[in-house]
């Protein structure tokens, strides 16, 4: 009996490990490697990525065959390639920030707190940090802004949004409060991101008693950038380098 | 003596027994066993067709935007205004993010310090990816990207469910920025004393910084249109 007993562990462990074995080594063999916790989500955020990937290739494509066209037609029937060239021009000015832009959206203003300063509160508390500013920035570019400044001043892919003492810098230029943000989207969405639901950012800001203002526009204008646009380091690589 | 062999075999066998088994409990516990081996089979599957459609299709788009550019070339060697105007174009499809480029800078790696423990400090601390940014922007960084999403004028790091999102893509640890510009200034910016760095490590976060002499910065991958903001004088 004891002896049945014995085997019949044996053959229920081996029972078991084989089965492991080959469940993990499908899953080699499939290009997974090794399944732990972490390969799921990782394979569907990869898969979500790639997809996006395609949408985004796929309109791209669209977009330079109708260009292609038109370039095709400006030199075969006389028509004019620098006027082509010109709208070309323009449309990347202004997608790159160089343009002032107008339409609908937000308008957002940020001031120090008007609490009194006394033994009881941080001082740091009642001020708008540079920090404040960034992830509001972030938040409406989140909520898909297409355009925005700050006090007047056009965020760019570089802009640094910077405290310098009791100023904040942004573009190499300083800026002191209150702090007027423009964006330039769906006021709706950019209204929802910004307030009136519980994660919305600026509700926390004005919790911490920072003075905060929050409207939807039918016509806002945010002005194009006007410095540096030079740069020292960087090189557009092209095809075949 | 020969209890002891067989004893002994029984312990070998249930040691790797429970080490397998430990795995795939692991995985019943979080997503459901031997259903996310095959979850994962699928997924797999599925990402390989969608990377060779991928590839494909950018080949297809690379082709067209190499023939546009030839247009380009061709008229500015015909006539001084349309070279003026190539140039121009060439200037703000870099400012706006639609070339790949590349030159000196750094690559800044940041990884969770210590992984085992049960929550990702970058969840809690994504902000900190907003600073890091910042800091390389301040340092005049001229093209920067995170995980290879270029960093354009409307680009969002913003923490959605269970990852971060960078250009509407999904995103979790590590994260690798590249930022292009004097690779001393960079370095210099992120390793100041009291600055990003020691924050970084404050929360949990390891930074790795390398200087290169090349760093390449790929082109936002998709198209880049406004939707509400149109041109002011039109």
């Amino acid at each position: 009996m004891d002896r049945l007993y014995k085997s019949g562990v044996m053959f229920l462990g081996a029972l078991l490990l084989g089965l492991t074995f080959t469940v993990q080594f499908t899953a080699s063999r499939e290009g997974v490697g090794i399944v732990t916790p972490e390969t799921v989500p990782q394979l569907e955020n990869e898969l979500h990525n790639t997809r996006a990937e395609i949408e985004g290739l796929q309109h791209q494509y669209g977009d330079l065959r109708s260009r292609l066209r038109e370039y095709e037609k400006a030199v075969n029937q006389q028509g004019d390639l620098n006027e082509i060239l010109q709208q070309q021009l323009e449309q990347v000015k202004m997608l790159a920030g160089l343009t002032a832009v107008t339409g609908p959206g937000i308008e957002i203003v940020l001031d120090d707190s008007s609490w009194e300063m006394t033994s009881n509160n941080d001082p740091n508390l009642l001020l708008v940090h540079d920090e404040d500013i960034l992830t509001v920035v972030s938040e409406l570019k989140a909520a898909g802004a297409e355009a925005i400044a700050i006090n007047g001043q056009r965020i760019m892919f570089n802009t640094e949004i910077r405290c310098g003492g009791p100023t904040i810098n942004i573009n190499s230029v300083r800026y002191a409060p209150p702090y007027t943000i423009t964006a330039i989207g769906e006021p709706n969405t950019l209204y929802g991101y910004m307030s009136g639901r519980e994660s919305g950012y600026l509700d926390l800001l004005e919790y911490y008693g920072l003075q905060v203002s929050v409207e939807q526009k039918e016509e806002l204008v945010v002005p194009a950038y006007t410095g540096r646009t030079s740069f020292k380091y960087v090189k557009t690589q092209k095809e075949g380098e | 003596m020969k209890t002891i062999k067989a004893q002994l075999s029984i312990g070998l066998v249930c040691l790797v027994l429970g080490l397998m088994l430990t795995l795939q409990f692991r995985n019943v516990q979080y997503y459901g066993g031997i259903l996310s081996v095959q979850r994962a089979q699928e997924l797999a599957s599925e990402l390989k067709d969608a990377k060779e459609q991928r590839d494909s299709l950018q080949q297809r788009v690379k082709e067209y935007e190499s023939r546009i550019l030839q247009y380009e070339e061709s008229a500015a060697e015909v006539s001084v205004i349309a070279e003026g105007m190539r140039q121009d174009l060439e200037r703000a499809r870099l400012l706006a993010g639609l070339t790949d480029v590349g030159g000196p800078g750094v690559v800044v790696t940041l990884v969770e310090a210590q992984p085992e423990q049960d929550f990702n400090v970058f969840y809690i601390h994504y902000d900190k990816l907003l600073k890091v940014l910042n800091e390389l922007n301040a340092a005049g960084a001229e093209a920067v990207s995170i995980n290879e999403q270029r960093v354009i004028a409307t680009t969002e790091i913003r923490l959605a469910g269970s990852h971060i999102n960078i250009n509407y893509q999904r995103f979790a640890p590590p994260f690798v920025f590249k930022a292009i510009g004097d690779p001393q200034t960079l370095e210099a910016a992120l390793k100041l004393k009291g600055g990003i760095i020691e924050e970084l490590e404050y929360y949990g976060i390891a930074v790795s910084i390398k200087k290169e002499q090349d760093v390449f910065v790929p082109r936002y991958s998709k198209v880049l249109e406004f939707k509400y903001a149109e041109p002011v004088n039109k």
